[in-house]
């Protein structure tokens, strides 16, 4: 069972797309995450992901990096980022959760260790940023038999034969870049987006994604019309970072999906 | 056996952790890489900037005193009078020149203590290609006189004030660029780590530092020597020394920094003290706590300072071809000291470290020993740091007379 998926391809039917909002877990506060996540599901996200702080993330503009240092600095570790998902679902709020962690932090953890971990405590799947599907032998043999999803990248430098590779490993869906570049820069054109959209969908029938620059109404509105899903990161670390209320994370999402 | 392997591994260490979109520019620059080296007009062009501009061949260098004091023969291969004063320039010629011969726009490098910011905007000025180097903002006040050299050859420098503002920040903020500007620009990494090619790329470009030696010392000696030292940060000048020896009987060994002390921030020795992880599009050893986040390191030589280390030396070490030890602040130090007075010559603070570990050879090895020690670089970048340092120790000394 591919909770994701279903989550996605649930809301595309209800209400024309999904929306995956991404925040640091333990950021700002280390306590701050459980709430958060409860507003995030009052205002209809479908989706969150959690990510694990690290100290070098390349794949990051400065806003998610300051994020997780600001998480790192009140101690966060990877153990924590597993008892906030357990804290979540002991709040009896089912919404599928997904890690975003580099892989140094997994590798580190010890992969099955990992895997097993998030089997426990109700996680539905990961995302790693820095690990292309070359190098993610190991860590899909694990998954296999479980109901943990990874979904991979796809960016505009990736070629035709890898977007058949990376779609047949990938699962939950899949998650289109929609430009060069790192988080937190404002897309400011998805006609890119659109026509890899086209050329992913000729080889499977997941849904796609688009995350990166992504920041207001009207972008998720405009990606909501060619693919099943928009991802906000950096936009909704900054609006909640002043406070970090289930009340003003329930806004967020409710303005978004107005 | 021919290493790395097509996938860029030396047995388990090596490969490519890095974003998607690097994936295909990756397979690019390696394809491109093998294709433009094999190409007479790249050899022909390299070879004679590296005769006419660097100066090399470099002198392999019997040092009289110093082989006197010790009781053994000790060589100093000197990379120190390269154009720039270290070894950093046989890999920035080599990589611009290839950057060149790609097509490429735009040139962007990492720095830590500026050495190889100043090796590659060298490179680029000569080659006339723009670059912009990326250098943590605490390096900046450390060695801002290279600050300076970098933007008179006509670099853009850019100050990295995230993470722990040193080298790990500056190549991750040079990733960044990297990944946002991938099609036009050039990525000329300062060392042999990072994802594949790299590793074996820079490795490629600072083996002329090995076959010299090998050349001159069978020339002068008749056979090979005993043993090659090198001081290790990513590992360049080490391998580039080592890579030409690995089938013989030559010990080989590389020394890392000691800092302070053993404690985990205290020092930069990750070969030594550090465990398996990934970083920088890598996996190999490296400095970090127990949840996997890198942590800053310490070394008096800012050129060592760095939590991570090539993949292919933590290959030679767990296959036991290659042997790594450590030189403390304190010791590279005194060896800086001692290689001025002895020889006349100033070696860099990164080259001391390998001086200080051969020093403590003293009276172990039989006279007619040859040892080979990979002078780096030289210590004009230094004067600042260590005058400052005398100052304190003498300081210190003079309270407790
Ligand atoms: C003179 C000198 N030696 C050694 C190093 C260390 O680098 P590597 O280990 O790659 O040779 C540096 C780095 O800046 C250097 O400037």
């Amino acid at each position: 069972m591919d909770r994701i998926r279903e989550k996605i391809e649930e809301a595309n039917k209800n209400k024309g797309g999904a929306l995956i909002i991404y925040i640091t877990c333990g950021f700002p506060y280390k306590d701050s995450t459980v709430d958060i996540v409860k507003g995030l599901v009052e205002g209809g996200a479908d989706v969150v992901e959690l990510g694990i702080p690290f100290s070098d993330p390349i794949a990051d503009g400065r806003i998610i990096q300051e994020a997780s240092q600001k998480a790192l600095q009140q101690k966060v570790n990877t153990d924590d980022c597993f008892s906030t998902v357990k804290k979540i679902r002991e709040n009896k709020i089912d919404i599928p959760i997904l890690f975003m962690g580099y892989y140094n932090t997994i590798f580190t953890y010890g992969e099955k260790r990992f895997v097993e971990r998030a089997k426990q405590v109700g996680l539905d799947g990961f995302i790693v940023p820095d690990l292309p599907l070359e190098e993610s032998k190991r860590i899909l043999n694990l998954l296999k038999n479980s109901s943990l999803s990874m979904p991979f990248l796809i960016t505009p430098t990736t070629t035709e034969d890898r977007i058949k590779k990376i779609v047949s490993l990938s699962s939950g869906f899949i998650y289109l870049v929609p430009r060069l570049g790192i988080t937190g820069e404002k897309t400011e054109d998805l006609s890119l987006a659109r026509s890899l959209v086209q050329k992913i969908k000729k080889y499977t029938s997941l849904p796609i994604c688009i995350g990166f620059g992504i920041e207001n109404k009207k972008d998720v509105d405009q990606i909501f019309s060619f693919c099943e899903g928009a991802i906000i990161g950096s936009k909704f670390i900054q609006f909640i970072e002043k406070n970090p209320s289930s009340e003003n994370a329930r806004l967020f999402v409710e303005k978004l999906l107005s | 056996m021919k290493l790395p392997d097509e996938k860029g591994y030396f047995g388990p260490y090596g490969g490519r952790f890095i974003p998607e979109t690097l994936v295909s520019i990756l397979d690019e620059l390696k394809q491109k890489y093998f294709n433009i080296i094999n190409r007479n007009d790249f050899q022909k062009k390299l070879n004679h900037y590296l005769r006419t501009y660097c100066g090399r061949p470099t002198p392999l260098y019997l040092a009289e005193n110093v082989s006197r004091d010790l009781g053994f023969k000790v060589y100093l291969k000197r990379e120190d009078l390269n154009h720039t004063g270290a070894h950093k320039m046989n890999n920035t010629l080599g990589q611009v020149l290839l950057a060149k011969f790609m097509g490429k726009k735009r040139v962007i490098a990492e720095t830590g203590a500026g050495q190889h910011g100043v090796a590659t905007a060298t490179a680029c000025a000569l080659l006339n290609i723009p670059c912009k180097i990326y250098m943590g903002k605490i390096d900046c006040v450390r060695q801002e006189l290279n600050v300076f050299r970098m933007k008179l050859l006509g670099a853009e420098v850019e100050v990295v004030e995230s993470g722990s503002q040193t080298l790990k920040d500056a190549i991750n903020e040079t990733i960044r660029d990297w990944v946002t500007n991938a099609s036009d620009t050039y990525y000329c990494l300062g060392s042999c780590v990072g994802p594949d090619p790299y590793p074996e790329m820079v490795r490629n470009f600072q083996v002329i530092i090995g076959k010299e030696t090998k050349e001159e010392i069978l020339k002068v000696e008749g056979r090979l020597p005993d043993m090659c030292v090198a001081c290790v940060g990513g590992g360049s000048n080490a391998i580039g020394l080592f890579y030409p020896f690995l089938e013989d009987k030559v010990k080989l060994v590389g020394v890392e920094a000691g800092g302070k002390g053993k404690k985990l921030g205290e020092n930069a020795a990750t070969i030594s003290l550090g465990q398996a992880g990934i970083l920088h599009g890598a996996k190999t050893y490296i400095l970090q706590d127990k949840y996997g986040q890198i942590i800053p390191t310490h070394s008096v030589s800012a050129g060592l300072d760095y939590p991570g280390v090539g993949p292919e030396h933590v290959f030679l070490k767990e296959s036991g071809r290659a042997q790594y030890e450590v030189a403390t602040d304190r010791e590279a130090l005194e060896a800086f000291e001692y290689l001025s007075k002895t020889e006349g010559i100033i070696p860099a603070l990164e080259s001391a470290h390998a001086i200080a570990y051969v020093r403590k050879l003293k009276g172990k090895l039989n006279k007619d020993k040859i040892v080979v020690i990979n002078l780096s670089g030289r210590g004009d970048k230094d004067m600042g740091i260590v005058r400052d340092l005398l100052e304190a120790k003498n300081g210190q000394d003079k309270r407790k007379n």
